[in-house]
């Protein structure tokens, strides 16, 4: 009877601590904030690309969010939703790229205008969303001097590469990434 | 020579006949609860917890190979944190569930085979039917179960020690820093990498117990007859693994590439 509780014991502790192991490895690994604030923003492309939910938001070459949702929208548009760590202040007018990461740092891939993004610097939480076609001014919106940033060779001043070489094709699938930049940086076209 | 080819063939197919059968039949016992219950965690212990060491220290040496030589294949153009990338990965999605499962399958399999084999030769399992009790629910359903439940428990510690080992690794015998490994750990890290390596374990978890009970019960003669249901185990197992592993790539992995 008591050797039965031994392994009842054993087994169960067994059990739970290697369920705190990984999810403890899980949450770090992915750089979790628990319980922490995130701010919200959306930005509006014709074409995402290999983007995907889940994929990294990197600010000037700093991890700072994640890919929420990405969802048709109207007029030929695609909305990326985006979650960036609170207390992060966006410039003024930033530009959302959207780049595939690959060992040299760019992949050439399906060209993506970043139409616009709305973001609550001081991180209410809430995106503001902006509709319109592509033509418009958008309503609630300033629209950014460089409105066009173009995929795979939009790297900006300032914003560190991966280094390495190219080829590494079994990389690419985890490799899209939504950057933002200054909108008065340096962009190539 | 060609009526051996045939043998062979026919006694590995009829073997893997068998182990469908029985997991029929262990599904079905699997309802009697009150007599497999008592036996669950007695296996659990001893399939799961007392194979922990073995885990970790498969999984602390291919850690540690593991960032020597990626460090040594990436030379040149390649940034070195990508260390830290290749370790993560290939220990949480491949090493850690393979080598451990392999490792298991020995340990396990030939246990489970050698006992249930004793059994069945001494007529202990013709006594337990005479004793109204089933076989099946009493000796097969809680060593299935506790394989399906405990595999993935020694796999997970696996992964960390595993991953833990390639760091220390990194950081003491090369010449990277903690940041850098991590970056490269964190930056392809997909909760993903998780699931499929303790998926994947918990199916070898499955084919092991299955198999090693199989060939057990299937033991005829005396010790010899326990000497060979415990090889077949073994090697059924390894060969179930490896085809269990490229099953899981291809309907998983292939599913998901783009």
């Amino acid at each position: 009877m008591k050797k039965s509780h031994t392994n009842d014991w054993m087994v169960g502790a067994a059990i739970l601590a290697t369920m705190v192991l990984i999810v403890a490895s899980t949450l770090f690994l992915q750089q979790a904030d628990l319980g922490d604030k995130r701010q919200g923003i959306s930005a509006r492309f014709r074409d995402v690309g290999n983007l995907q939910v889940g994929n990294v938001v990197v600010i000037r070459g700093v991890r700072s969010g994640k890919v929420r949702e990405i969802a048709l929208a109207d007029a030929g548009w695609v909305v990326v939703e985006m979650d960036l760590d609170a207390g992060i202040i966006l410039p003024t007018d930033p530009v959302v790229l959207i780049q595939s990461s690959s060992l040299l740092g760019r992949v050439p891939g399906a060209r993506g205008r970043a139409q616009w993004r709305a973001a609550d610097p001081r991180g209410g939480g809430a995106a503001r969303r902006c509709r319109g076609r592509a033509t418009e001014r958008l309503p609630g919106c300033r629209a950014p001097r460089h409105r066009t940033a173009h995929h795979g060779g939009g790297r900006h001043r300032g914003e560190r590469g991966l280094g390495g070489r190219t080829g590494a094709h079994g990389l690419r699938r985890h490799a899209p990434r939504a950057s933002c930049a200054r909108a008065s940086g340096t962009s190539r076209h | 020579m060609i009526e051996t080819i045939g043998r062979v063939f026919r006694e590995a197919l009829e073997s893997f006949g068998e182990a469908g059968k029985l997991t029929a039949e262990a599904v079905r016992s699997s309802r009697d609860v009150k007599t497999w219950w008592p036996n669950f965690t007695q296996q659990a212990r001893q399939l799961g917890v007392d194979s922990l060491p073995i885990g970790i220290l498969i999984a602390l040496f291919t850690g540690v190979v593991l960032a020597l030589l990626a460090s040594y294949s990436f030379t040149g153009w390649v940034p070195r944190y990508l260390v830290g990338t290749l370790v993560q990965k290939t220990v949480m999605m491949e090493l850690a569930p393979v080598l451990t499962g392999l490792a298991l399958a020995g340990r396990v399999g030939a246990n489970i085979a050698a006992e249930l084999g004793t059994m069945r030769v001494t007529e202990q399992v013709d006594a337990l039917e005479t004793l109204s009790f089933d076989p099946i629910a009493y000796l097969v359903v809680p060593r299935v179960l506790a394989g399906i439940v405990m595999f993935p428990v020694v796999v997970g510690v696996a992964m960390f020690v595993g991953l833990g080992a390639g760091w220390a690794a990194s950081l003491f015998l090369l010449d990277l820093s903690s940041q850098e490994f991590l970056k490269g750990a964190r930056f392809f890290f997909d909760t993903f990498d998780v699931r499929y390596g303790l998926v994947k374990s918990a199916s070898f978890g499955f084919a092991v117990t299955v198999l090693g009970c199989t060939n057990g019960l299937r033991a005829r003669g005396g010790a010899q007859g326990v000497g060979s249901a415990a090889t077949s185990a073994v090697v059924q197992s390894a060969v179930m693994i490896l085809v269990l592993d490229a099953f899981w790539a291809m309907v998983w992995l292939l599913g998901r590439a783009r």
